[in-house]
C-alpha cells in the first residue's frame, strides 16, 4: 500500500470527487460594502 | 506562478478614490473568481470542516482587500493567498485543538481521516505539494520555511500518511470482513 509518492498523490486526488463549490465573491463584496 | 495578477498597486496616492475603488473592486472580483475554489478546497481538506473553510476563504480575500495597498508589483499572489489561508487555518486549529474525523465506510472519508491524524503543518505541506501540486519554492513561501526544510517536512508527512493509511486500511478491511460475515 502506498509504496510510491505517486500512489499518495492518486489517493489524495480522490478528495477532489464531490468537493463542494466555493463561491464567496458576493459575501466578500457585501462585507467590503458594509465596512465602508 | 501568477505574479501580481493586476491586483497590486491599483491605488496610488494621487488617484481619485472613486475610479480607483471601482478598478480595485473589479480586480478583487477577478482575483476571487480565479482563486476561491482552489483556496477553499485546500482549506476544506486542511480543516475537515467545509463551513469553517468557506468562512476562512472569505476572510482570506477580505485580508487581500485590506492589504491591497501593500501588495506591490512582483508580489506572487498565489503563495500570498495560500499563506494567508494557511495562517488563518492554523489559528483556527490552535483554538479547536481536535480535528474532526470522518467515518470509515469508503476510501474518500478514509483519506480524510488519515489526513486528520497528521500534524496541521504536515497536512498543509502534503496538501499543497501532492494535492494542489504547487511548486516547492511556492510551498516553502506559503508555510514560511526554506526549501531544504520543506523537503524534510514533506518526507515526514508522506511517511506519516503511509503509516496511518495502512493502519486505517487494515481496520476498514476488518470492518468490511466483519460486515460480510454477519450477512
Amino acid at each position: 500500500l502506498l509504496a510510491s509518492d505517486d500512489e499518495i498523490r492518486r489517493r489524495l486526488a480522490l478528495l477532489r470527487v464531490g468537493e463542494p463549490r466555493i463561491d464567496v465573491l458576493g459575501r466578500v463584496m457585501q462585507r467590503i460594502d458594509d465596512e465602508t | 506562478v501568477v505574479a501580481c495578477h493586476g491586483y497590486c498597486g491599483l491605488v496610488s496616492d494621487d488617484e481619485q478614490p472613486g475610479p480607483a475603488t471601482t478598478r480595485h473592486r473589479a480586480a478583487l472580483a477577478e482575483l476571487i473568481e480565479e482563486y476561491q475554489q482552489s483556496v477553499g478546497s485546500y482549506l476544506i481538506h486542511l480543516l475537515g470542516e467545509p463551513e469553517v473553510a468557506r468562512a476562512l476563504t472569505e476572510e482570506t480575500f477580505l485580508l487581500a482587500h485590506r492589504a491591497h495597498a501593500e501588495i506591490r508589483p512582483g508580489t506572487y499572489l498565489r503563495p500570498w493567498l495560500y499563506g494567508m489561508a494557511t495562517q488563518l487555518a492554523y489559528r483556527h486549529l490552535r483554538r479547536r485543538r481536535v480535528v474532526r474525523l470522518s467515518g470509515c465506510e469508503i476510501e474518500r472519508p478514509l483519506i480524510q481521516s488519515v489526513l486528520g491524524e497528521l500534524r496541521p503543518s504536515d497536512r498543509a505541506v502534503l496538501l499543497l505539494c501532492d494535492l494542489e501540486q504547487l511548486p516547492s519554492n511556492e510551498v516553502a513561501l506559503i508555510v514560511g520555511i526554506s526549501t531544504e526544510r520543506l523537503r524534510g517536512r514533506l518526507a515526514r508527512a508522506r511517511a506519516r500518511f503511509r503509516f496511518v493509511y495502512v493502519a486505517h486500511h487494515t481496520v476498514v478491511s476488518s470492518c468490511q470482513i466483519g460486515h460480510w460475515l454477519s450477512r
